[in-house]
């Protein structure tokens, strides 16, 4: 699965060198309930069916890095806080 | 053009530091473990971490002294609105926190959680109402839905033998010691993020020395309730806040610790309002001003 | 011979005035050590006060007959002291708020009798499985049920056997005089810190409602460490207090633990009493107000020419069995006097192994049996207590006093006595003297008030050895 980078941000910045994803996912802690997939409003969340985790869960994985917004719609539903999620990384100032 | 030096992504979410790293043991879906990540931030963003000492229950959230890195005081069944008063009395500069469920709460605890609130202790009561007791079997509640099905009200419960469910919040929200009432649930982000700021406002009610404060978290119990996680939610959005609505319910804060004994009319020396402002159910869109100006109208 | 008047600080009313911070408090120690003042002090006030002074930061109570006193005092002179009173909403709400500021680590006293005390028990079964100490005293009425306001000693059972769910026990303490309540309550403390307890201190209706001379003397036990406390999880790891083990591998060990403890408190901490136990031929075992009633009772006995005796167990739990069974080698029955309908001769006849009759004079639903009863039981003891039985131990029995009586120490010394600290107790031979003597005046027994520097026979209950 290849990763789309982020579309350059105002100002004509150059888009950055090294891929990078909104969300982190501790596949190890996820115990499948679905909840960030029904609460992610771009849908780009679903539980993966070919990966059984630690726990015995199908944990959820990022299916379009593309499409997410940051949101943290996913963060903020999770029982068991398995997402890190991170917003497009801005330039240093000058 | 200037040289651009790759930045790192900014995080705009991380697993709270309070927090330990166990797994917990709540069934997939639970709002305890929501409520207890809210708990998490909500101590952690105000630094209030190494100063907690909190109550435990007994239900499903007994093990949350494995999930929470805080000070723990396990409590009997029910018990821990005094347990947390023989604390908060004899440790001044500790934040005590109480962690219950409605089983907990508004069975077994009802004389313990009324005369805390009563004494106005300046304690911080997190009170999860899933309608059902989970860690048992999925028995019915105090505050089981008329008509709900539980283990043991197998045709649904009714009003005539098993009565109504209890609106603890509401009542408690009467008692002039209670500074902050109010209650939020799990059902959706956007209720999520507003019973975190009650779990704050709540927080600051102690720090300030204005009372007892309560938030009432509607949460869901998928396995109790024999649904998946995500249709557990459209019911806990859906149906269950019919019966028990969203909201800021008192909101007496800012009025600080009244000083010396009450006035001979009885009120609190600061308390313009005793009935506060929970004479209506109508609940405030959840902000804390709201409820204020309600109040004050 | 004269008095002066007793000049009681101790307000009678409940409504006096409480002094404000800053102010001399309502209750005064004035007096000097050498002549500590005496008053007039009724018994759930004086161990409310000995409490205090041995350093309770918290106490939680309910109102309930006979007790009232003791939260009333506390509700008084608690505040003036910067300490915590709560009058809780129930007995529930009371030992709840215990646990949780023994958690804390403070020294925490609750009190209550014996409808109370039954709601107490969920608590103490956490508290003893959570290792937490406090000090629980009952003031022991009739039960069962609501029962009556008078006093009993039918709470035995519940003290001594758990009284709570699960394997555990708790010391418990049994005062016979107000004097002795208020320096088992510093034991008590000190018991409960020291092995990390939940304590009580069975007393009963009597010694609170009554009023006795009591020196104004106070110990304050030392404060142990206390590394489990929880103080808030600042720069160490976070502190769990609880009682839940749920692998059963793990709550075995748990309780492994703790019957350790129990036994290590067996070993050392049995406390008793006896008088006239060197030559006596009948034994009458009695604790608490029993035992003041026994002990006139064994005067009037020895005196119609039965060599009576009188064994007081202070501590009910660690029970003082290996005394007793020692006792049952030289004598030739036991009386066992309780305001119940027979909980602790239970505990005398498992002690004795059947080697001694022993007989059971009792009176409850809150009657107090008197001496002469007591007297007359003996006297049933003596003729009928099975006379070849008797005839075989009258061939055994050896001349005069039997060699090893050295052995049967009357008290353990409490294991942290100051030297030179005399016990307050006033039970001694002459406890019933008439209530007028209250002050302290130079008599043949020495300057220091009745009973002092005389060692009878089988010396006084908590003189120092």
């Amino acid at each position: 699965m290849t990763l789309s980078l982020p579309a350059p941000s105002r100002g004509g910045h150059a888009p950055f060198p090294v891929p990078w994803s909104p969300l982190a996912i501790e596949t190890d802690r996820c115990k499948g309930c679905e909840l960030c997939v029904t609460a992610c409003p771009k849908a780009c969340l679903a539980l993966d069916p070919g990966t059984v985790n630690r726990l015995g869960y199908h944990p959820v994985q990022l299916t379009d890095a593309a499409a997410c917004t940051s949101c943290a719609f996913c963060a903020r539903v999770c029982p068991d806080a398995v997402f890190t999620v991170y917003a497009a990384p801005k330039e240093a100032a000058r | 053009m200037s040289a651009l030096a790759p930045a790192a992504p900014r995080v705009i979410y991380r697993r709270p530091e309070l927090l330990t790293d166990v797994s917990t043991r709540y069934c997939p879906g639970c709002g305890h473990g929501v409520v207890h990540r809210l708990v998490a931030e909500v101590l952690g963003e105000l630094g209030l971490g190494p100063r907690t000492i909190a109550v435990a229950p007994v239900g499903c959230s007994v093990f949350a002294y494995e999930y929470l890195a805080l000070d723990w005081c396990e409590a009997p069944h029910g018990r821990a609105p005094a347990v947390a008063t023989g604390i908060r009395r004899v440790r001044p500069d500790a934040f005590v926190l109480t962690y219950q469920g409605d089983g907990d709460l508004a069975a077994i605890g009802t004389g313990e959680i009324i005369h805390a609130a009563a004494r106005g202790e300046l304690i911080t009561a997190i009170f999860v109402n899933n309608g059902i007791y989970g860690m048992t079997g999925g028995q019915m509640a105090p505050t089981t839905l008329l008509g709900q099905r539980t283990t043991s009200s197998p045709t649904g419960r009714d009003a005539r033998d098993a009565g109504y469910p209890v609106p603890m919040t509401e009542m408690l929200a009467v008692l002039p010691g209670v500074a902050f009432a109010g209650r939020g649930s799990t059902a959706d982000p956007s209720s999520i993020g507003k019973t975190k700021s009650m779990i704050r406002k709540a927080c600051e009610a102690q720090l300030h020395g204005d009372g007892f404060a309560i938030v009432e978290v509607l949460s869901n119990c998928p396995v109790g309730w024999g649904m998946t996680a995500p249709e557990s939610i459209v019911h806990l959005r859906d149906v269950v806040t019919r019966t028990y609505p969203l909201g800021v319910l008192v909101d007496r804060t800012g009025r600080g610790r009244a000083q010396g004994p009450e006035a001979p009319d009885g009120t609190a020396p600061a308390d313009a309002d005793p009935a506060g402002a929970s004479s209506s159910a109508t609940p405030a869109a959840g902000s804390g001003d709201a409820a204020h100006a309600a109040k004050e109208a | 011979m004269t008095t002066a008047p007793v000049d009681t600080t101790a307000p009678a009313s409940p409504t006096s005035p409480v002094a404000a911070p800053g102010e001399a408090p309502s209750f005064s120690l004035a007096g000097t050590p050498e002549f500590p003042r005496r008053v007039l002090m009724k018994g759930n006030e004086a161990i409310a006060e000995a409490a205090i002074q041995a350093g309770c930061d918290a106490y939680f109570g309910y109102p309930i007959t006979p007790q009232a006193e003791l939260l009333e005092w506390m509700a008084r002179r608690m505040p003036e002291e910067g300490r915590t009173f709560i009058q809780a909403e129930s007995e529930l709400g009371a030992i709840n708020m215990a646990l949780g500021a023994a958690a804390a680590g403070a020294r925490v006293l609750v009190s209550s009798s014996s409808p109370g005390i039954s709601l107490m028990a969920e608590a103490m079964s956490y508290m003893a499985g959570s290792e937490v100490p406090m000090v629980l005293i009952n003031v022991m009425r009739g039960g069962p049920g609501l029962g009556s306001i008078q006093p009993s000693q039918s709470d035995y059972f519940q003290a001594v056997k758990g009284h709570g769910h699960g394997d555990y026990r708790v010391p418990v303490l049994a005062p016979s005089s107000i004097g002795e309540a208020m320096e088992l309550v510093a034991t008590a403390f000190e018991l409960a810190e020291r092995y990390r307890t939940p304590a009580m201190i069975l007393a009963d209706g009597i010694l609170g409602q009554a009023m006795e001379p009591v020196e104004l003397r106070f110990r304050t036990p030392e404060r142990v460490e206390a590394p489990w406390a929880l103080t808030g999880a600042d720069g160490r790891p976070p502190r769990v207090i609880r009682s839940l083990h749920l692998q059963p591998e793990d709550l075995e060990e748990h309780n492994l633990h703790l019957q350790e403890k129990y036994h290590a408190i067996s070993e050392r901490e049995v406390r008793w009493a006896g008088e006239r136990l060197d030559d006596a031929e009948l034994v009458v075992v009695a604790y608490g107000i029993a035992a003041r009633v026994a002990r006139t009772a064994v005067a009037r006995a020895r005196a119609s020419g039965i060599r009576a005796g009188l064994f007081r167990p202070i501590s009910l739990w660690p029970f003082p069995s290996e005394q007793l069974a020692e006792l049952a080698g030289r004598v030739r029955g036991m009386l066992v006097v309780e305001l119940s309908a027979g909980q602790m001769v239970e505990d005398v006849r498992l002690a004795v192994e059947g080697r001694v009759p022993v007989a059971f004079d009792g009176r409850t639903g809150g009657m107090v049996p008197s001496p002469d009863e007591v007297v007359e039981a003996l006297r049933e003891l003596d003729a009928t207590g099975l006379s070849a039985r008797r005839s075989r131990r009258a061939r055994r029995r050896q001349p005069g006093p039997v060699s090893g009586a050295e052995h049967l120490h009357p008290h353990r010394p409490l294991p942290e006595a100051e030297s030179g600290h005399e016990a307050l107790s006033i039970f001694g031979d002459d406890a019933w003297m008439p209530l007028w003597y209250t002050v302290p005046v130079p008599t043949r027994h020495g300057h220091d008030g009745p009973g002092r520097g005389r060692r009878g026979p089988a010396g006084r209950a908590g003189g120092k050895r």
